[in-house]
């Protein structure tokens, strides 16, 4: 099965993209081809190929296909991009039952096509009912609100003045 | 309609009435006598200004109390005649196999920023419940996100794929998210009934905690299909499933004291009951045609949307002619309790603001009087709290103005005798009896019914047992009550000054409230107790000792806070077989599946390589999860060139920063086009920089 959007598409679509600076790179040969085996390999285990042989048979296949020179800057977009379509063009990344050995967990053993997570649509109305509600100046939101929110200035003084009478009041006692 | 539900319907009507008239007479005859005690006992026996405060507050409260102790003393009886005619889950069962048209109905859970796992796996149970009893092609599961958190919505979406393929559930296990969670809840219910309503004829709506049996589904589903008149059917969940001691003690309350007062609500309400917004099954074609809800005019948090919902649909559906019924006997239905008393305070705030939103509505034209008084009493609930905590500063107040001020025995006006203030502590000892009797009398009920019928004691632990659990929920409850009544009053106050509050997520992780989280919410409790204890002691000891119960909850509330949140003293209690449910010696298989089915949720994930999992990064890294996300977005229009432009800016961002240089809005755009999520994702893996790669979790 082939995922219905092109990523590569949606790029090349899109003229800004291309005007694009290129990212900073500034690695040895060396450095990027073990970026590229760690990548390769790890985009295998995300598809859950089990480790080992089958793993590194589809790495390097997609390398020999790639056909690309050894010291290549930006080997790893030409190597996923080489493993991408390898995996495409034998049915993954979602596989079909004759490739279900490939996934251990059994998942995506059916593809997604016309996958849904909602049956279709059987549109109905429901529209709110009128309430003829407190008008708001009776409201108690109108007449509580407004007194709370006068006697807020007063809060802390009154707190205060109830503390000094408390002390007053103790040392009397006292 | 048959005849024998017409028979019902009408002989409701009437016995409502008289039931009602004798629950007013049962509360008003003896708070009218108490209240007339209590004159006699003040000082000036009512007629200074403060003594009037006081005793307009203990009337108030004394109604609150009595409510509670007459629907419990009712209810104690229901229970222990056993027969009930108006109980809907004693009519005999029928087959709904059998009958021509068996009617759809569609299971629904709202959600917003759940656990993903926790919720799929309750489902997965339900959905197991019904399978196990052969009915499950009945039946369609919904689960409604209202999710905003970006990882989250990905997670749901994978959980859904994952438990779709562990049960084999496509196309019948059916999962939405909406872009707009306009109304909350009730709006998420609304847009289902729009979009599908129309396939069904009923829907049972559940929490994102709460599960049922697949016999109770269908049992609920025959009562429906027996008793055309009946709109709502509210069943009475049971609290399981948790460790933490607060939650324990709240499972213990609600099992053990729960059925009496849910009867004994049955009593007094019959066709005119509550809908709880959850664990219970709703008409869809008159909650289409009568139940959505409008704003409320003002601003919140009086008004606005209105956010305890359920009431108020309740309401309206009584308005249209359609009955609401409490199950109280209906088994099978349960929920989980907030795991700290942090988390339980934080759902009283929004509880508060909902039910305080309802004293708006008490004058609706047509509202049976029945929901009327629910809408008062909801708000009540609240309300009294504020007014105990008055009542408490009051008789503070003048039992400090008593010590501390001499009497003027001769006023201004003449008169042949001294103006006497009289003390009557020593006989204040019988009304203090009565609120005994009234606060405490259900729990020895409770205790009773359970001796009394058979097996029921046993399986929470024995009789013995059974009683020291009592006495220490009475213990621990009394510990927790003025510190639920400062936070309630607080909340109350916060309302009424129009602080709003919001509607997140319940927490339901059993972590436990670390110290300093309990010191910054309690620290204002402990210091009150200990100021107003401290002045109590010295100014008026016989008062002291009298509030005592109330100064200890408010300095213990720190460690009462964290010490209860911990799941390991919840466990040590249930080692000893205190606060035991049946469901945690006798386990239903429902909650079994839930833990097993959550597992296995788990396992599908582990051997997937992206070493930070959440769930933006695995939707644009994980292949999988990428192509699900894109196939579940569906095919869009193409966006406007400004979206496409801001999008392309924020795709770029993500690449040259790494995910964590996306705001939550931002990554929510980019989630919303497949277009973009496709571009990332192949980006992302041909990232020639590995420290850029590394924020993707591929370093």
């Amino acid at each position: 099965m082939s995922m219905s959007i092109s990523p590569s598409s949606v790029d090349t679509e899109n003229p800004r993209r291309q005007q694009e600076p290129p990212l900073p790179v500034q690695q040895s040969p060396a450095e990027s081809w073990d970026i590229t085996q760690e990548r390769l390999l790890r985009y295998l285990k995300c598809l859950n190929v089990p480790p080992g042989k089958e793993q590194l048979t589809l790495a390097l296949e997609s390398l020999a296909r790639m056909g690309a020179e050894g010291g290549q800057q930006d080997i790893t977009p030409a190597a996923v991009e080489s493993l991408r379509a390898l995996l495409k063009a034998s049915g993954l990344p979602l596989m079909s039952d004759g490739h279900s050995k490939l996934y251990s967990m059994g998942l995506f053993k059916q593809g997604l096509d016309g996958l849904k997570s909602t049956p279709p649509l059987n549109r109905g109305h429901m529209l709110p009912v009128k309430f003829d509600q407190l008008p708001e100046w009776m409201s108690t939101e109108s007449y509580l609100t407004t007194v709370i929110t006068q006697l807020r200035p007063l809060l802390i003084p009154l707190l205060i003045l109830f503390n000094i009478l408390l002390l007053v009041g103790l040392f009397f006692w006292l | 309609m048959s005849s024998q539900n017409e028979h019902l319907y009408t002989l409701k009507a009437g016995i409502a009435a008289w039931r009602r008239i004798l629950f007013l007479l049962l509360i008003i005859v003896p708070t009218v006598f108490c209240s007339g005690y209590m004159a006699y006992l003040l000082p000036h026996q009512g007629s200074t200004t403060l003594e009037l405060v006081v005793l307009i507050l203990f009337t108030i409260l004394f109604v609150w109390i009595s409510m509670g102790f007459w629907t419990a003393v009712v209810g104690f009886f229901v229970l222990l005649r056993r027969v009930n005619r108006f109980s809907l889950p004693d009519l005999p069962s029928m087959d709904l196999a059998a009958s021509a048209s068996h009617p759809r109905t569609a299971i629904l859970m709202p959600i917003c920023n759940e656990d993903p796992s926790r919720v799929f796996a309750g489902m997965g149970a339900v959905y197991k419940s019904l399978e196990a009893l052969g009915r499950r092609e009945y039946f369609d599961f919904f689960i409604l996100s209202d999710t905003g958190d970006p990882d989250t919505w990905i997670d749901e979406e994978w959980c859904w794929y994952k438990l779709c393929h562990l049960l084999n559930g496509f196309q019948k296990l059916f999962y939405r998210r909406r872009r707009i969670n306009r109304k909350r809840k009730s709006g998420n219910i609304a847009d289902f009934c729009r979009r599908w309503g129309h396939n069904y004829r009923y829907m049972i709506v559940l929490d994102a905690d709460s599960i049922m049996t697949g016999s109770t589904l269908v049992r609920m589903v025959e009562i429906m299909e027996q008793n055309y008149s009946v709109g709502i059917l509210q069943t009475v969940p049971k609290g399981v499933g948790r460790d933490s001691l607060i939650a324990r003690l709240q499972q213990f309350t609600n099992n053990i004291y729960g059925p009496m007062f849910a009867a004994g609500l049955h009593f007094w309400q019959l066709g005119d009951a509550h809908f709880w917004g959850h664990n219970a099954i709703i008409r869809i074609k008159p909650f289409m045609e009568h139940c959505d809800l409008p704003r409320l005019s003002g601003k919140p948090p009086l008004g606005g949307e209105i956010l305890s919902h359920d009431f108020v649909e309740a309401a309206l559906m009584r308005r249209a002619g359609w009955a609401v019924w409490l199950a109280y006997n209906l088994e099978g239905s349960y929920e989980e309790m907030p795991p700290t008393l942090l988390d339980d305070l934080k759902r009283d705030r929004r509880w508060c603001q909902g039910n305080l939103q309802h004293l708006r509505l008490l004058f609706i034209k047509g509202l049976c009087p029945a929901h009327r008084a629910m809408f008062l009493n909801g708000a009540m609930a609240y309300l009294t709290a504020l007014f105990w905590l008055l009542f408490l500063i009051i008789c503070t107040i003048e039992a400090v103005y008593h010590e501390l001020v001499t009497p003027a025995y001769f006023t201004e006006t003449i008169s042949l005798f001294p103006d006497w203030p009289v003390w009557r502590p020593e006989r204040s000892m019988a009304l203090l009896f009565i609120t005994i009797i009234i606060l405490f009398l259900p729990k020895p009920l409770a205790f009773l019914l359970h001796v009394l019928r058979k097996g029921s004691a046993r399986s929470m632990g024995g009789a013995f047992k059974l009683m020291l659990s009592i006495l220490t929920e009475i213990l621990l409850s009394a510990l927790f009550a003025p510190v639920r009544m400062l936070f309630n009053s607080k909340f109350v106050l916060l309302t009424l000054m129009g602080k709003q509050v919001g509607w997140g997520a319940q927490s339901r992780q059993e972590t436990g409230t670390p110290w300093r989280v309990a010191i910054s919410f309690h620290w204002g409790s402990t210091v009150l107790g200990l100021v107003w204890g401290i002045a109590t002691f010295i100014i008026n000891r016989t008062f002291f000792w009298w509030i005592t119960p109330v100064l200890t909850g408010l300095i213990l509330a720190i460690p009462l806070s964290v010490l209860t949140s911990r799941s390991s003293i919840g466990r040590a209690f249930r080692a000893r077989g205190l606060l035991v449910i049946p469901e945690e010696l006798n386990p239903p298989p429902e909650l079994e599946w839930i833990r097993s089915i959550q597992q296995k949720l788990g396992e599908l994930d582990v051997s997937l390589g992206v070493r930070e999992p959440n769930g933006f990064v695995r939707a644009v890294v994980e292949p999988f999860v990428n192509e699900l996300h894109i196939r579940l977005a569906g095919t869009r229009r193409a966006p406007s060139f400004k979206i496409g432009k801001r999008r392309q800016a924020l795709q770029d961002k993500a690449l040259l920063k790494g995910p964590g240089s996306l705001t939550p809005s931002e990554k929510i755009e980019l989630l919303y086009d497949p277009e973009r999520m496709a571009a990332l994702h192949k980006a992302v893996w041909e990232l020639p920089d590995r420290s850029l790669a590394a924020t993707w979790g591929l370093g």
